[in-house]
């Protein structure tokens, strides 16, 4: 068994037993890994239906055959689990080391299941493998955590903060320190479990099945990203933030609550302003020669990101100009271990309960949340990581929270995950990703941004319907399949499907062409889908928000265009082999080996 | 007066924003050759809302009172 380490972990938080359990290689090829095979074992082992905060719900931390091998960027896992803030599929995926060094210390993943009485942690030294109180920890903060944890240079160290641990359902599962599997509440799941970290250490090697040729195309990969101009200048100088600016020139950067397509003060918090002012230095995963990460510094704070997502969440969507207040926020939700993107659109959904007449009874402690109160704004994001206050209903996600004051409408979510930075009105294709996408409100599911607004690989016409649902399916099996094998997404500006065969094939010893990658990726797709149906959501969810459907963008370049679902979706459910309700032919799923 | 605005490393030298005047006829490649920018270094230009490969702008004649904004290659998500 090559690429895999053939070794999964089985810990039972219930009766405290943990046990390694073979790889099914089989499986393993036919699902890639990470995202694709995590999730396959999750479906065959718990009823989709499953309260997400219950011991029924498992937690799986996936790596796939690349992470842990010589392959730039192979260090990616993913976290799969039922989500407590969507109720679809939860796939989360970070960076850092963490995942590599799970295979350094033999294992290629961790399945979680049951409830422990007491907090506890995993402990795992390759062959020695032990769960251990964690009431010295719990409540601790995630730099805190770390620190208390941290051993030596080969250690690394996963943990959920008071975030996870009370249950809020935008939790994030961090690993050294900053890198964040972000999305989905899946930090409210390991909480719920009394599961509050896993220390990995481990020295091991992954075995290649063709040494040379994993080593050449590694060779070959690193050139082309370095050679190509985005991910060898654009994301190395300036970060993901430096799409600011175009997204925002292109009027698709949501402001207010998506009320707006464009926001005034873009250029005080851009890419190029972060670099200016408040960049250390550049970070890197484990194995990676891009770089996009950030270490930045205030008067006040310093550490990881933000990212360009993060940036747009507190900053337009909040209305705030104020780049310190920003990187405050971010650190914040690093600290208390949750979602940068779904706790801003959650703060921009109650600023527009307020400026509705919604929340005249709350009290706000003499921070108002209002747009552009930059002050409010990063005391209002500690209060939701602490649970206090207003903060304690915030810490449901926006969905429930505008349920509760009767204007589901200003939820700007899909399925309950809140929307990214991108305005659909403007950028057809990626609102059909987000309608479409099998976590709900998500742009890394499918990224046509590169295509409609960036010109990568080719630039399409961001307004145009023509063959964008065909251009979604390819993007979305592409990425289920760059999830599973363990690598960034971030590799496919330079790299295509054919590069990532050609690698998968010399570490795991397979003769796979980029089309078997992609059929891969469309089976992963399909997998997920049959889960979330059999969770009971419809596909009548396959949807947007209303604003988003029947509101013409009021300005910019963007102006007086909605997004037109109704003329995507029915051929986009058709090049998928769905039926005309969103259902999955039993055709096309016996064709993908899932019937 | 035309206001070119520029981004990322295209800035070097040259700045945020740079005002040229007006004269018939003036392009997108024009006004880049002014600004001594290479259209091969630019990913994508906007011109008063339309946004384009440099290739597929660079004859568009721009008017008296155009945004033209010039982004290098750039990504990110
Ligand atoms: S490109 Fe950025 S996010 Fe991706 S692996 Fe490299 S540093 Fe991490």
């Amino acid at each position: 068994m090559y690429g895999y380490m053939g070794k999964v972990l089985r810990v039972n938080l219930t009766d405290g037993s943990i046990k390694a359990e073979d790889l099914d290689f089989e499986l393993a090829k036919k699902f890639v890994g990470g995202r694709g095979l995590a999730t396959k074992m999750l479906y065959d082992e718990i009823d989709p239906k499953v309260d997400p905060l219950s011991p029924d719900n498992k937690i799986i931390f996936m790596n796939g055959p690349m992470s842990g091998t010589p392959t730039p960027t192979g260090g990616r896992y993913m976290v799969i689990t039922k989500s407590p803030l969507s109720g679809t599929i939860a796939s989360s995926n970070s960076g850092g080391t963490w995942g590599a060094r799970l295979k350094y210390a033999g294992y290629d993943g961790i399945i979680v299941e049951g409830k422990s009485e007491k907090p506890v942690y995993l402990e795992i030294n390759e062959d020695q493998v032990e769960l251990k109180d964690a009431s010295h920890i719990w409540g601790k903060l995630v730099g805190d955590t770390t620190d208390a944890l941290q051993k030596d240079k080969n250690t690394n160290v996963l943990t959920i903060g008071p975030g996870g641990e009370k249950l809020n359902r935008m939790a994030a599962v961090m690993n050294e320190r900053d890198r964040a599997a972000g999305r989905s509440g899946v930090g409210a799941v390991m909480g719920s479990k009394m599961l509050k970290a896993i220390v990995v250490t481990g020295k091991k090697k992954v075995d290649l099945f063709n040494e040379k040729q994993a080593r050449d195309n590694n060779k070959e990969a690193t050139n082309k990203l370095k050679d190509n101009p985005v991910t060898g200048q654009g994301l190395p100088t300036y970060g993901t933030a430096v799409l600011v600016n175009i997204i925002n020139a292109n009027g698709v950067f949501p402001t207010h609550n998506f009320q707006k397509g464009v926001f005034e003060a873009a250029e005080a918090i851009s890419g190029e302003t972060l670099a200016e002012k408040y960049l250390v230095r550049k970070e890197a995963c484990h194995r990676c020669p891009i770089a996009c990460g950030r270490y930045t510094k205030t008067k006040n704070v310093e550490g990881g990101g933000p990212e360009y997502e993060t940036v747009w969440a507190f900053g337009a969507d909040c209305g705030v100009d104020d780049f310190e207040a920003i990187i405050e926020a971010n650190h914040w939700c690093n600290q208390y271990g949750i979602d940068t993107i779904s706790v801003g659109a959650t703060l921009a959904a109650a600023m527009e309960l307020k400026q509705e007449g919604l929340l005249d009874d709350v009290d706000f402690e003499g921070h108002d949340l209002d747009f552009g109160n930059a002050e409010a704004m990063v005391y209002w994001t500690k209060k939701i990581g602490a649970r206090e206050g207003f903060g304690d209903k915030m810490a449901e996600g926006s969905l429930r929270l505008c349920k509760e004051y009767g204007r589901e409408d200003l939820s700007m979510s899909v399925k309950g995950l809140e929307l990214p930075a991108y305005d659909p009105r403007g950028v057809q294709g990626h609102g059909l990703t987000y309608a479409t996408s099998n976590r709900g409100g998500c742009h890394v599911r499918g990224y046509m941004i590169s295509p409609e607004i960036l010109g990568l690989p080719e630039k399409l016409e961001r307004l145009d319907l023509k063959n964008k649902p065909l251009w979604v399916k390819i993007f979305q099996d592409l990425t289920a399949f760059i999830d599973s094998a363990g690598v960034c997404l971030f590799t496919s500006f330079a790299l295509g499907a054919d590069d990532y065969a050609k690698i998968y094939n010399s570490i795991v010893g397979t003769d796979w062409t980029g089309e078997d990658a992609l059929k891969a990726g469309e089976r992963i797709y399909n997998i997920e889908r049959q889960f979330n149906l059999k969770a009971g959501i419809t596909p009548d969810q396959d949807t947007l928000p209303d604003r988003l459907l029947n509101v013409e963008m009021p300005d910019g370049p963007s102006k007086g265009h909605v997004h037109k679902l109704d003329k995507l979706l029915p051929e986009y459910y058709s090049l998928r082999g769905w039926d005309e309700k969103g259902i999955p032919t039993k055709e096309r799923l016996s064709e993908l080996g899932l019937a | 007066m035309i206001t070119v605005k520029l981004y990322a490393y295209l800035r070097d030298n040259r700045g945020k924003e740079v005002s040229i005047d007006y004269r018939e006829g003036l392009t997108i490649q024009d006004i880049a050759n002014d600004l001594k920018i290479d259209l091969a270094d630019v990913s994508i230009v906007i011109c008063d809302g339309k946004d384009d490969l440099p290739n597929r702008m660079k004859d568009v004649e721009v008017s008296e009172d155009s945004v033209v904004h010039f982004f290098p290659p750039v990504a990110g998500g």
